[in-house]
C-alpha cells in the first residue's frame, strides 16, 4: 500500500491540489457573484439576462483535467470530492446526484480524450469541442433531473420546454466560461509540459479502467432512482 | 537532378506544414465566426437585446392572494394595488399584519427568494426539504416574484412545496 502511494505520489499531489483549488474557490465565491445586466435574451416569451453567473466552470475544468492528466479513479474522485466538500459547506438539495453524475461524465470525457489524443497544441480544438459537448450533456441531464423532480414545472413536454428555457442563461454562461477557462488551462499545461513539467504517466489497470466507466453510470442510475422512487 | 528533387521535397514539406497550420486555424476561426454570426442574428431579430424588460404600467389591479401549505389554503385575501408585482402583494399581506416574511436578494439572479413565511406563529421555512413557490392562475411563475407583474383578476398562490 505504501509502495503504491509512493509510486503515485505525483498524481496524489496534483489531485489534492485540484481538490483544494476547486473547493476553496467554490466556497469563497458562490454567494458573491454579480448579476449580468447588459444583455438579455427572449425565448419562449420569457426575457431573462443572457448569462446567469455561477462557478460550474471551475469544477467542470477540474473534472476534465482530472480525466485528461490523471485518469483512472482520479477521473471521478477529484470532481466528486470537491462537490462533497463544498455541498457540506454551502448546502445542496435532492438534485445533487444529478450534478455529481454530470461532473463524473465530464471527467470521463477527459479520460476518453487522453486515451485517444496527446496533450499538444494541435489537439486543443478537439479538446474544446469535446468540452462543449460535455457541457451540453451536463446541462441537458441536470435540467432533465430538475423537471423530473417536479421542481415547479408541469409534468409534460411544455413543462420540460419551460425548464430548459429557464436554464438557458446558465447554459450560455457555462459554455462561455468553461470554453475560455479550459483554453487558458490547456495552453498553460501544454506549455509547461513542453518546457519543464513532467506529467505523471496515465497507466490504468484493467479493473480501474472498468470502474472509471462504471461509476458515472452508477451515479446516473442512483440519480434516476432518487427521483422516481 | 538531385537539387531539383531536394527542392521538390522542401516545397512538399512547406505545403504540408502550411496545410496543417491552415486546418488548425480554421478549427478555431470557423466556430468563432458561427458564434458571432448567431449573436448578430439574435440581435437583429430581437431575441438578444441590451435593455432590461420594461415593467408595463397596470394601474389599479385587484387580485386574490392565497397561501397554501400541505395543499390546504391557510390564508386567502383579495387585495387592490397599483402597478404591483407578485412580491408586492405578499409584502402587502405583511403590512396588514397577516404574515411576517423573510426574504433574500440573490444578486446573480437579480431576484428575491422567500426564506420563510410566518402565519399565526407557525414559521414555514425554506430548507433542505422545502421551498416557497408562486403560481399565477395555477401556472408556475417563470421569473422572480419581484419581476412578475400581476394583472387584474389574477389569482396568486404561494405554495409551501417539498422537494
Amino acid at each position: 500500500m505504501i509502495d503504491k502511494i509512493i509510486e503515485n505520489k505525483n498524481k496524489i499531489i496534483i489531485a489534492i491540489s485540484l481538490i483544494a483549488i476547486g473547493s476553496i474557490i467554490r466556497i469563497l465565491f458562490h454567494a458573491n457573484l454579480p448579476a449580468f445586466k447588459s444583455t438579455f435574451i427572449t425565448i419562449n416569451g420569457v426575457t431573462q439576462s443572457m448569462f446567469i453567473l455561477d462557478l460550474f466552470f471551475i469544477v467542470a475544468i477540474i473534472a476534465i483535467i482530472s480525466g485528461l492528466a490523471l485518469g483512472g479513479y482520479y477521473t471521478f474522485i477529484v470532481p466528486i470530492t470537491i462537490m462533497i466538500i463544498t455541498d457540506i459547506a454551502i448546502g445542496n438539495n435532492w438534485i445533487l446526484l444529478f450534478t455529481w453524475s454530470g461532473f463524473a461524465i465530464l471527467g470521463l470525457l477527459g479520460f476518453l480524450l487522453k486515451s485517444k489524443r496527446n496533450l499538444s497544441y494541435k489537439n486543443i480544438p478537439t479538446f474544446l469541442g469535446v468540452g462543449i459537448v460535455g457541457i451540453l450533456i451536463y446541462d441537458l441531464w441536470t435540467n432533465f433531473g430538475t423537471w423530473l423532480g417536479g421542481f415547479g414545472y408541469a409534468p409534460n413536454f411544455s413543462g420540460l420546454a419551460q425548464c430548459y428555457t429557464m436554464a438557458l442563461p446558465f447554459m450560455l454562461w457555462h459554455l462561455l466560461s468553461t470554453t475560455i477557462g479550459l483554453s487558458i488551462v490547456l495552453i498553460t499545461v501544454i506549455y509547461l509540459k513542453e518546457h519543464r513539467l513532467k506529467l505523471p504517466e496515465v497507466n490504468v489497470a484493467p479493473f480501474e479502467n472498468q470502474m472509471t466507466y462504471a461509476i458515472p453510470v452508477i451515479l446516473i442510475m442512483l440519480a434516476l432512482l432518487s427521483v422516481l422512487v | 537532378m538531385l537539387d531539383f528533387n531536394l527542392s521538390n521535397t522542401f516545397i512538399n514539406c512547406m505545403n504540408q506544414n502550411f496545410k496543417e497550420k491552415l486546418f488548425f486555424s480554421l478549427k478555431i476561426i470557423i466556430p468563432l465566426i458561427i458564434v458571432i454570426f448567431l449573436f448578430l442574428a439574435g440581435v437583429s431579430v430581437g431575441v438578444i437585446t441590451f435593455e432590461p424588460p420594461e415593467k408595463k404600467s397596470q394601474g389599479e389591479i385587484s387580485a386574490l392572494i392565497e397561501i397554501k401549505v400541505d395543499n390546504q389554503i391557510i390564508l386567502s385575501k383579495e387585495l387592490t394595488l397599483i402597478n404591483a408585482t407578485v412580491l408586492d402583494f405578499l409584502l402587502e399581506l405583511e403590512k396588514l399584519g397577516d404574515i411576517s416574511l423573510k426574504k433574500t436578494y440573490w444578486e446573480q439572479f437579480e431576484s428575491y427568494v422567500i426564506d420563510s413565511i410566518t402565519y399565526k406563529t407557525i414559521k414555514y421555512e425554506a430548507d433542505a426539504n422545502h421551498y416557497w413557490s408562486y403560481y399565477i392562475n395555477d401556472e408556475a411563475g417563470l421569473v422572480g416574484a419581484d419581476q412578475q407583474i400581476v394583472n387584474d383578476e389574477n389569482k396568486i398562490t404561494w405554495n409551501y412545496e417539498e422537494f
